[in-house]
């Protein structure tokens, strides 16, 4: 069997997307992003960070040009494989999104329930994901009684747990103090060194060049030279 | 893009995986219940009484038809002008007899119509004050097999009474007609109301769904980002719809056999007083039958509910 040298994780062209109020979140993005790249996204708030991560998970369909991700058109993917495709996916949000009448277990678990893993399987897995995080200790604890950093470190590790290929982090240290947060970005580093391909969206300009890794800027849309 | 489609997996190890996903549905369908136990309960009562209520009609009219089952006496009387005379009589009779649609005619002259009125009465002195025999003599038809429904005994018994020695003509079995008549509009009142309240248990559904779902709107939007699929988020729904249909089914069965329970004496009194052989039972098809209909119901009820519902909750809509 020959090898074919494997696509960019991440390939925009001509990128654009428009909502139905008229206002261009993204134009003209071209922009590849390598496997096992880490790449910090930056940019004032409203510059189209977010909308290009939805866009990257398919909350939002494309208007025009192409993206492909690990050499896959996302613009021509069914709605019906798209439960499959984020399974590949570890997605971070600002606000986490825990549910809260479950138990840090349960959260961290909830992916791979839902691939129908075996017990064992799913039990080693979360406790993996737990340590990893330093939240081993606290997999029997709901969500509320935890600090925020604690809140945000669970839902890395509901992002880690079925060993995506991607991480997508929408503003993962926005509620959190400088300290919280390089530990937090610490954790992106460790991943991206086991071979993840990691995408940080991030306001905080001083953070992200603090760590010396590839930095794009987007303003109004667009990304910066 | 074998990545992203189901890969090739081994049958065994597929049905584990599903086996899995419809226990943890099944689960969760409970939790459903639990957490909001007595709005459940309330619907499902809800659904028992809808699903009681047409299906206590049909049993009644099933009982009562049963009833009538029996070959019903079906003869045609034609009483004769007084002024008819024996040989007339027989002369009538035997063209009668001749037609295809009549089996056998029986001949009454007025002496043994007088004879038989004083036989039934009792009333020999009252008669013998009368200076004539008041009595026609009476001609009963008995139609052959053919004549099976009432319109066409009803078309005989009006050529009968053409005939100019003929008085008048009735049907025997009148009333019987009518009252099966009125069965049968009954049987059909009771489909009606099966029909509306079917209507109102597929809304009561909906609507149990439909607070289940809101309610729940955050974790399906949690579960859909993290690679849900549809049939994953829609499964516990079903299984919650299908237990309250199912509940709602045996309740209505429990509902039916208590009220039987409970008219068994009166019944048995009505019958004695009519000597009638009349018997309410629930078959056991009939009980099957009701709760099979709790169980499509709520799956109806949750497939038009779930799949509109859930495609309008999507990750970044609030």
């Amino acid at each position: 069997m020959t090898r074919l040298p494997k696509p960019p994780m991440i390939e925009c062209r001509y990128l654009g997307k428009r909502y139905a109020d008229g206002q261009n979140a993204l134009s003209e993005i071209n922009l590849t992003i390598e496997r096992g790249e880490l790449v910090f996204l930056t940019g004032h708030s409203g510059a189209g960070k977010s909308t290009l991560l939805r866009l990257i998970a398919l909350i939002e369909r494309p208007s025009r040009g192409s993206l492909k991700v690990n050499g896959y058109e996302l613009a021509k993917l069914p709605d019906l494989s798209i439960p499959r495709y984020r399974r590949n996916l570890g997605m971070i949000f600002q606000d986490h999104c825990l549910l809260p009448d479950r138990t840090v277990f349960d959260n961290v678990a909830l992916p791979l329930q839902i691939a129908g893993a075996e017990p064992r399987l799913i039990a080693r897995r979360t406790r993996a994901a737990l340590d990893k995080v330093g939240l081993l200790r606290k997999e029997k604890a709901y969500p509320a009684t935890l600090s925020a950093g604690q809140q945000q470190r669970v839902g890395i590790a509901r992002a880690i747990v079925n060993r995506p290929a991607i991480l997508l982090a929408d503003e993962p240290t926005g509620n959190l103090d400088p300290k919280l947060s390089e530990e937090i970005m610490r954790l992106f580093l460790d991943f991206n060194r086991v071979g993840v391909t990691v995408l940080v969206a991030s306001h905080d300009q001083a953070l992200v060049h603090r760590f010396g890794e590839r930095v794009i800027e987007l303003k109004q849309g667009r990304l910066m030279a | 893009m074998s990545r992203y489609r189901t890969p090739r997996q081994p049958i065994r190890e597929w049905l584990q995986v599903w086996l899995r996903q419809h226990r943890d549905a099944v689960l969760k369908a409970r939790d459903y219940f639990r957490q909001s136990w007595l709005t459940s309960a309330l619907t499902m009562i809800a659904i028992a009484v809808a699903l009681a209520i047409p299906a206590a009609g049909l049993l009644a009219m099933q009982s009562a038809g049963q009833l009538f089952d029996f070959d019903t006496p079906r003869q045609i009387t034609a009483y004769m002008k007084l002024d008819v005379d024996g040989q007339r009589l027989a002369d009538i009779a035997k063209v009668l007899t001749q037609r295809p649609d009549v089996d056998k005619v029986d001949v009454m002259t007025r002496q043994q119509s007088l004879d038989e009125f004083r036989r039934q009465t009792g009333l020999d002195d009252a008669l013998d004050l009368l200076p004539d025999n008041p009595l026609p003599a009476v001609l009963l038809i008995h139609p052959a097999d053919s004549i099976r429904d009432s319109a066409a005994l009803a078309g005989l018994r009006d050529e009968i009474r053409q005939n100019r020695s003929v008085e008048d003509a009735t049907i025997d079995a009148d009333w019987l007609n009518k009252l099966l008549a009125l069965i049968e509009t009954l049987r059909r009142l009771a489909w009606l109301a099966g029909i509306t309240l079917a209507i109102s248990v597929l809304l009561l559904i909906h609507y149990s769904l439909h607070s289940q779902i809101i309610r729940r709107h955050e974790e399906i939007q949690v579960v859909k980002l993290v690679g849900g699929s549809g049939a994953y988020i829609r499964r516990p729904f079903l299984y919650y719809a299908i237990l309250l249909g199912a509940g709602g089914g045996l309740l209505a069965l429990l509902m039916l056999k208590l009220a039987l329970v409970l008219l068994a004496p009166s019944l048995q009194a009505l019958s004695n007083l009519y000597h009638l052989e009349f018997t309410l039972s629930l078959p056991a098809m009939f009980a099957i039958g009701l709760v099979i209909a709790g169980i499509i119901l709520s799956i109806a009820a949750a497939l038009l509910t779930i799949n509109a519902l859930l495609r309008r909750i999507e990750p970044g809509t609030h």
